[in-house]
């Protein structure tokens, strides 16, 4: 019943196929690549988000008031 | 190198928080009416824009692009300048994207209660509004781009990554997935039809949750965790291969939601493989975040953004091994058309999107307003309600999708069916029904003590409009030029070639699985018998559509002795090459109804859709009295006739000038018949051409059992 339905067609598996081969060549070459990454490169690219800015002291609120002191980030 | 001074501008930040928030209740609150209707049928209030199949689409929509869709924006645009060390590009861009998306959502309400929607899944909304959800889109990427373009941080951090795949990606989905005939202002029929509608609309809707409910996720939790922990993440190496990894399997899963359907069973299979190695880069993304709190674990014990933020990425953990599960066939054969899959949607919807959006609100609105959290205490009596909440929702599904499946399933010693009629194992997960809302209930209540907290925050402080930075600017050439350390690092500088490469990887596995269905006839073979939809079955196939029918009934009786025991002989793919768009459905709230033409008289559907406790008692469907006082516009048939035409249904050619004569005729037999049995009815009215429609069912193809010598 259900070869009935879910008929095979010849030849097309050959698409997943060279899916799956793309898929682990790309696989492979990003692991050797960053496998490879200088460990300062790591640790600066890490550490991104905890160094987003040098805040100025000053900022405009809501009031329209100047708010003295460091910033948030 | 010049230090340069700009603002980040926080007005924009606030404005999506705001949204975030209201939208969350709107949609958490649509969502626990509907599961309060499936145990409470009176809340139905037999009122069309409060009916159950019209708000459940109200509700996934406002809880994906709504509430999560502005949380996804109020947190890019945070992030972004921040890790871009620069302004957003563009503030009229910023407005444009805002006000563009809250209408598009108010417009989403107003058009799904009246009944106006494709019926396709997350992407319900008609075409003038796809259009709009295209053009703010790319307002979006544009104002992204910009941004990106004129950062002073040359690396581009891995949040960003997700950011850009989610762009592109969602517009690949969304543009193809929406490829329409307009017949009218607010109607459409899809370019596909049948089993090829079923494959691209879950190509996208599984695809709509990996890289709008997932991608900017993971990119928020690799901004936002590791400013909560005050460390870095776990692994950057990790980050890269697991994005990539990702980004390319998780396109070629969406066949996992048409298992055993007639789908061809190449195109099945590739949806489970994909979806098992998914595990992998799915898992190295929760890893990633976990580990980040390695050594300093005792933080999330004294504060509830880290608990947040843990919980939501165990529960994105939970989901994509359940998933995976859930796409192994003989799991899927109990599992598919059940409560178990609402459960695993939730644990991911509630558990990683609702916890991490908090986790980064409570965060973040303290610093927008220069202040501290109102309450932490208030924070962490969300956090365990929630919790609580998310336990109380999930669980009782579990339950009630196993037990629903076996009673399906389940037949006599002597090879009858245990529960004969589908209404029985209805009422048994009546009581798991209770709970679940009593867990969404909870759920909400949490989310109301976040907006309470998050609201006397902004009192207490002031919202800092423009946040004064400095940074150096960004040098014409990257000393590390020629000398790169590693080849992804030329791609972590060069944002247009990251968006180019992304595109190609997310597009290999659609193509691959998409493009024979359209190219090779044998994956849909054709069955001489199955013929067009008259104009009356067409007219009562858009009522069927508008009154949301799909979201509790399917129409795919799956090659397995129980179904085609109870429904009839299984579907097969020829059967639905005229169906724009395809009804296959993806929940059995209520039976299949693919096989019921002829099943029962037209005057056993007039009295079911007017009350259907008449003909079933104790039955939870909504009654639908309206439908036998409005009226199907004639003037209209005609050019649904010529669009079907202009989509290859084969009619003949002038017929669009006899659709309405011939509507006439075959409404006529109908009212004769329910004249016989004692109903009045208005020809013209849609419950009468959703008979015809009904009644047409699964008819084209018979069984000759005289043949079989039975």
């Amino acid at each position: 019943m259900i070869e009935e339905v879910l008929k095979s067609i010849s030849g097309v598996e050959i698409f997943p196929i060279i899916g799956l081969f793309v898929f682990l060549a790309g696989f492979a070459m990003v692991t050797v690549a960053t496998w490879r990454m200088k460990k300062s490169d790591v640790d600066y690219a890490s550490r991104l988000p905890l160094d987003d800015g040098i805040v100025a002291a000053t900022a405009e609120t809501e009031t329209g008031d100047e708010r003295t002191g460091k910033g948030n980030n | 190198m010049a230090i340069e001074s700009f603002k980040y501008d926080n007005v924009i930040v606030r404005n999506f928080t705001l949204a975030t928030l209201f939208w969350g209740v709107v949609g958490m609150f649509v969502g626990l009416l509907a599961a309060t209707q499936l145990f409470l049928p009176e809340l139905n209030l037999g009122f069309g824009p409060t009916t159950f199949s019209r708000i459940r689409p109200l509700h996934t929509n406002a809880v994906i692009f709504a509430f999560v869709g502005n949380a996804i924006f109020a947190g890019v645009y945070y992030s972004l300048q921040r890790l871009c060390k620069a302004r957003m590009y563009s503030d009229l861009l910023s407005k444009i994207n805002f006000w563009g998306w809250q209408l598009i959502i108010l417009s989403a309400a107003l058009t799904f209660t009246n009944g106006i929607t494709t019926s396709k899944e997350y992407a319900e909304l008609e075409w003038p509004i796809d259009i709009a959800i295209a053009i703010i889109w790319v307002v979006f990427g544009w104002n992204m781009f910009g941004t990106i373009i004129k950062r002073r941080e040359r690396h581009m951090y891995v949040a960003i990554w997700f950011y850009i795949a989610t762009f592109i990606t969602v517009a690949l989905l969304h543009v193809v997935n929406s490829f329409e005939l307009p017949v009218s202002l607010l109607k459409s029929y899809p370019l596909y039809a049948g089993v090829q509608d079923a494959l691209v609309q879950w190509w996208y809707g599984h695809n709509a949750v990996a890289f709008f409910l997932t991608t900017p996720y993971l990119g928020l939790m690799y901004y936002y965790l590791p400013k909560a922990a005050d460390r870095p993440v776990f692994s950057y190496r990790l980050s890269i291969i697991h994005f990539w990894s990702l980004i390319f399997i998780y396109i070629w899963a969406g066949p996992h939601h048409l298992l055993y359907t007639a789908l061809p069973d190449w195109a099945q299979s590739l949806g489970t493989v994909f979806s098992l190695m998914l595990i992998a880069p799915s898992w190295g993304g929760m890893l990633n975040g976990l580990l980040t709190l390695r050594g300093a674990w005792d933080k999330v014990r004294d504060d509830p953004v880290l608990k947040f933020l843990i919980v939501a990425v165990t529960a994105y953990g939970m989901a994509t091994f359940e998933g995976p599960m859930l796409a192994i066939k003989s799991v899927n054969a109990i599992s598919h058309y059940t409560d178990w899959t609402i459960a695993h949607v939730h644990v991911g919807a509630l558990g990683w999107n609702g916890f991490l959006t908090f986790g980064m609100l409570y965060w973040m609105v303290p610093r927008l307003y220069g202040t501290k959290l109102w309450s932490t205490r208030l924070a962490e009596y969300h956090f365990w309600i929630g919790f609580l909440g998310i336990l109380a929702y999930a669980v009782p599904m579990w339950f009630a999708g196993i037990t629903q499946s076996l009673m399906w399933k389940q037949f006599t010693p002597e090879g009858l069916f245990q529960y004969p009629n589908f209404l029985e194992t209805v009422l048994q997960i009546v009581p798991m029904y209770v709970i679940r809302a009593a867990g969404g209930l909870l759920y909400l209540t949490g989310v109301v003590f976040g907006v309470v907290n998050l609201a006397k925050t902004a009192r207490q402080g002031a919202l800092i409009r423009e946040e004064a930075a400095e940074a150096p600017a960004l040098e014409s050439r990257h000393p590390d030029k020629g000398q790169d350390s590693y080849k992804h690092r030329i791609l972590e500088r060069k944002p247009i070639v990251f968006l180019l490469v992304t595109t190609v990887v997310v597009a290999i596995g659609g193509l691959v699985e998409i493009v024979p269905t359209f190219l090779i006839k044998s994956n849909v073979p054709t069955i001489s018998s199955v013929k067009p939809y008259t104009p009356l079955e067409l007219e009562g196939r858009d009522v069927y559509v508008a009154e949301g029918c799909y979201n509790c009934h399917s129409q795919m009786v799956r090659p397995f002795r129980s179904e085609t025991e109870r429904y009839g002989e299984y579907s097969k793919a020829g059967e639905f090459v005229y169906d724009h768009p395809f009804q296959w459905g993806s929940k059995r709230t209520g039976p299949d109804l693919h096989r019921v033409g002829k099943k029962y008289p037209d005057a056993w559907h007039w009295n079911h859709m007017i009350d259907p406790i008449t003909m079933s008692p104790g039955s939870i469907m909504p009654r639908y009295p309206w439908l036998a006082e409005q009226q199907v516009d004639p003037d209209g048939t005609p050019a649904k006739v010529r669009a079907m035409q202009k989509l290859g249904v084969p009619y003949p050619e002038g017929y669009d000038t006899l659709a309405v004569a011939d509507m006439r005729q075959q409404a006529e037999v109908i009212i004769t018949g329910l004249g016989d049995a004692g109903i009045t009815a208005d020809p013209q009215s849609k419950l009468v051409a959703l008979i015809a429609y009904l009644q047409r069912l699964g008819t084209d193809i018979k069984v000759d059992t005289a043949a079989q010598g039975q």
